[in-house]
């Protein structure tokens, strides 16, 4: 009898396991994958953008409806707006699916701060999302533009940051953790990526932008996005991000394209680069260097040379090393004497090396930045040549 | 309401299943401090229900510690 | 009830869970507050100061082995100012009780369950913690020795796991903090890690059946449950860095949500806080257990189990009064609980070492000297 007892009681206890206080069933939820923060004058505006899981889902047709849905609404805060967007959607938005927040140029300009608080202090909003801001257009836009190959726009935004970062090198994946750190040391300033509407963005809400061969409005990232503090002050051109990337050792993969001695050129696929930047404060004026270390492959060759001899490979290493030095060197002149803001961590480096010295010069931090002194040494070793020995020019001539 | 209620009918039933037993061991010592306590957890959690303020005694604590406390803080500067 | 008896191991392992109780999730945050990047160096401090902490307990355990702290206390100071002692730590650990059940309350609805009431989550631990009181300290070791296994793999699990995030350069620069800070750093550490282990004396030694192997007991238990607890602290500042770690509320499981292997093994930072409410349940229990039997003991009750529902209901109405929010909670952990404890955990420990040695008062002198009723009270306890 006990032991009958005990099993219907612990039979009826499974059934609190399950807990039903706090649920909300899957069709209650909007999943959110993009979040686009705009200013429009004194207001937020907010647009989410939520996955219809019919059109996503393999097993059904696609029934010509779009496979994600934006809706907008505008608040007085960040909060106050998301909470609004249930006046037009059919569920509440569920965030804990975010894939990328876009950050509308115009609020970026007056500052992100407000908005990362947001993104932190709330519980559903994790920490694996990517954060970028809209370069000439607004996140509404951003997050307007459907796109081919993969459905939901969200994801193709995040996937192509991740695969750009590792195989081009000039855009940067930035969580809100990272984000968080640089924006709360008074010393530093943080990048994100920017990203731009190419087309007429009237015609990329519609499923007929994904329907042709050329696609008439894409997302294309456009660089790396300056910020002074939390405030956005500029954007750098492809190869200058490119070069930043280099500085801040987050290249895994890229091509750089060198001049060949008589005419034409040659590229070069770079398969591993590690930079390891030192410094030191010798009385109380700080001094970097800035060390790259290279590995490539010459990756396409369209001038004539002797790629079997190893005066040559030598010149390639050379004239590589040489090309990413200056172009390191314009981009740190760009950043330390346009922008003046440190967002190469180069505090941090000089903190950890000397943390006693670097107390007394903290202060002036903003002063001593844009004359600092910085050597970039570069390392390059040519490891492989391809599948081929000499190009297909230089056979036919000899 | 319905809290003081819910909260009035658990208090019967504890003294429903403990007191016979408790009448049944005849301590006066135990019965007293039962029923003492269980009016007083009555009381604070019909209070609590009716969202009554009552006085926070780690408030009082605060008050006697805060000294020390601040002391602590000027003297190790952090 | 008879006199209940746990093993050492039990004893152990009771230790090693309760030192870290809520330790564990906010002592990451405040100590980062303070000696920054450092925490992990305070921690290590810290714990190595507790051992002589323990041995504080120890000594005092020693006074009447067969004895629980609040008889003790009526022995060793006489009847009136004894129990008058006693009954403030027996308060002492009830408003712990509260807070505590306020703390795991307010943590499952912040992280989890936002629309729940605390008030909810606490009844639910409340009474399991009552139902554990009444099926005695045994059953509740028994327990113990359960969940044990499973919150070491849990957390080996969660060490492999984060490791890939880990960056270096969130160590440096090392030895950043002035001492002052470093000082308090660790006193705080002391203060939320040894301090509630002076609670256990109501089970230690007299609950144990051999007392060496308990001292060695109460040692290991404590290190390891610091070395959990150093490792999770460097982990948080290495993975986390120190600016995050100081801005959470609840930085261990801003930890464990991080954890994402192959883009498959991820979100799982529910499972991690399987780990934190165990230890919380461990340490409540120890509280609320050393209340109910301190009353008893008290009041001379032969059996302390028909108390327990009342005081479960007042310890209930408790979480709902000592702290009205967050910010209540988090200023008293951080400012307040360290001279408040420090009474019960370091000076009456201590005073009560003193008052033996002068009376000259040892368990065997007892023994002799009140031989009839001496036996009577321990059938009782």
């Amino acid at each position: 009898m006990k032991k009958i007892t005990t099993v219907i009681l612990l039979t009826l206890l499974t059934f609190l396991l399950s807990g039903c206080w706090s649920k909300r069933e899957l069709n209650e939820l909007a999943i959110a994958v993009a979040l686009g923060v705009d200013k429009t004058d004194d207001n937020y505006e907010v647009s989410v953008q939520i996955v219809d899981p019919g059109q996503i889902s393999s097993k059904q047709p696609a029934s010509g409806r779009a496979p994600v849905i934006t809706y907008t609404a505008q608040g007085k805060t960040v909060f106050e707006a998301i909470r609004k967007i249930t006046n037009s959607s059919p569920r509440k938005p569920y965030f804990s699916h975010l894939q990328v927040v876009v950050i509308g140029e115009k609020l970026a300009s007056e500052g992100i701060e407000p908005t990362i608080d947001f993104l932190a202090r709330d519980h559903e909003i994790r920490n694996d999302f990517n954060i970028i801001v809209a370069n000439k257009t607004t996140a509404k836009e951003v997050l307007n533009v459907l796109t081919p190959i993969e459905k939901i726009p969200a994801q193709k935004i995040s996937s192509s940051i991740q695969n750009s970062e590792k195989a081009w090198g000039s855009t940067l994946t930035v969580n809100i953790d990272d984000l968080i750190t640089t924006l709360r040391s008074n010393e530093n300033s943080p990048v994100l990526t920017a990203i731009e509407v190419i087309g007429d963005p009237k015609l990329g809400i519609d499923q007929t932008n994904v329907e042709r061969i050329k696609t008439p409005v894409i997302l294309e990232f456009s660089g790396l996005a300056v910020f002074k503090q939390d405030k956005f002050v500029g954007v750098l051109t492809d190869d200058e991000s490119k070069s930043y990337n280099f500085l801040n050792d987050n290249v895994e993969s890229t091509i750089e394209v060198i001049s060949c001695p008589k005419e034409g050129r040659l590229s070069t696929e770079i398969t591993k680069s590690k930079t390891k930047i030192k410094g030191k404060i010798v009385n109380g004026i700080p001094k970097l260097t800035v060390h790259i270390e290279i590995d490539q492959n010459v990756g396409e060759v369209d001038c004539t040379i002797n790629l079997a001899e190893k005066e040559t490979i030598q010149m390639i290493n050379e004239k590589t090393s040489n090309l990413i030095k200056e172009k390191t060197e314009q981009v740190l002149n760009t950043i330390q004497k346009n922008y003046q803001v440190d967002n190469l961590g180069f505090s941090e480096v000089l903190h950890r090396a000397d943390p006693k010295e670097w107390k007394k010069i903290k202060e002036d931090w903003a002063t001593i930045f844009p004359e600092l002194e910085v050597n970039v040494k570069v390392n390059v070793r040519t490891l492989g040549v391809g599948t081929i020995h000499n190009s297909i020019s230089q056979q036919s001539k000899e | 309401m319905f809290i003081t209620l819910g909260i009035v009918t658990i208090s019967a039933l504890i003294i429903y299943f403990e007191m016979p037993q408790l009448m049944k061991t005849g301590e006066t010592k135990t019965i007293w401090t039962f029923s003492i306590l269980l009016f007083i957890g009555t009381a604070l959690s019909i209070m609590k229900g009716l969202n009554v303020t009552i006085p926070n005694p780690l408030d009082l604590i605060t008050i006697l510690f805060k000294p020390f406390a601040d002391l602590l803080k000027t003297v190790l500067k952090y | 009830m008879e006199k209940q008896v746990i093993s050492a191991r039990q004893f152990t392992i009771i230790t090693l869970l309760s030192s870290m109780g809520t330790t564990i999730i906010i002592i990451p945050s405040s100590l980062a507050e303070i000696v920054k990047q450092d925490a992990w160096i305070a921690a290590i401090l810290g714990v190595a100061i507790s051992l002589l902490l323990i041995k504080l307990y120890i000594t005092v355990g020693n006074i009447i082995p067969s004895l629980s702290f609040v008889e003790v206390n009526e022995k060793v100071l006489g009847k009136f100012i004894g129990k008058t002692i006693s009954l403030a730590f027996i308060i002492f650990a009830y408003l712990s009780v509260g807070e505590l059940l306020y703390f795991i309350g307010k943590f499952m609805q912040t992280e989890v369950m936002p629309e729940t009431p605390t008030v909810a989550f606490s009844i639910l631990f409340m009474l399991i913690i009552m139902f554990a009181t009444y099926l005695g300290l045994e059953v509740f070791a028994r327990s113990a020795e359960i969940l044990f296994p499973v919150f070491l793999l849990l957390f080996v699990i969660f060490v492999i796991f984060i490791s890939p995030d880990i960056n270096i350069q969130n160590i440096q620069p090392l030895f950043e903090a002035t001492t002052g800070s470093f000082i308090y750093g660790i006193l705080l550490f002391i203060s939320a890690f040894a301090f509630p282990s002076v609670v256990l004396l109501m089970i230690f030694p007299s609950g144990i059946n051999v007392i060496k192997s308990a001292q060695k007991g109460f040692y290991i238990g404590t290190l390891f449950g610091g070395l959990i607890l150093i490792i999770l602290i460097t982990l948080s500042i290495l993975v986390l860095g120190a600016t995050n770690t100081s801005l959470r509320t609840f930085p261990s499981y801003a930890l464990a949500q991080k954890i994402s292997i192959g883009n498959f093994l991820q979100r799982i930072e529910i499972i991690m806080t399987f780990m934190w409410i165990t230890t919380i349940y461990i340490r409540l229990f120890i509280y609320f257990y050393a209340t109910v039997k301190g009353l008893g003991q008290l009041l001379n009750i032969k059996d302390h189990r028909p108390l327990i529902l009342p005081l479960g209901m007042i310890a209930v109405a408790l979480s709902l009064i000592v702290h009205p929010n967050i910010v209540h909670s988090d200023i008293f952990n951080k400012e307040i609980w360290l001279p408040y404890s420090s009474i019960f955990a370091v000076f009456l420990p201590l005073l009560l070492l003193l008052i033996a040695k002068i009376r000259k008062i040892s368990g065997k002198e007892v023994n002799i000297k009140k031989q009839p009723k001496t036996l009577l009270s321990e059938k009782d306890s």
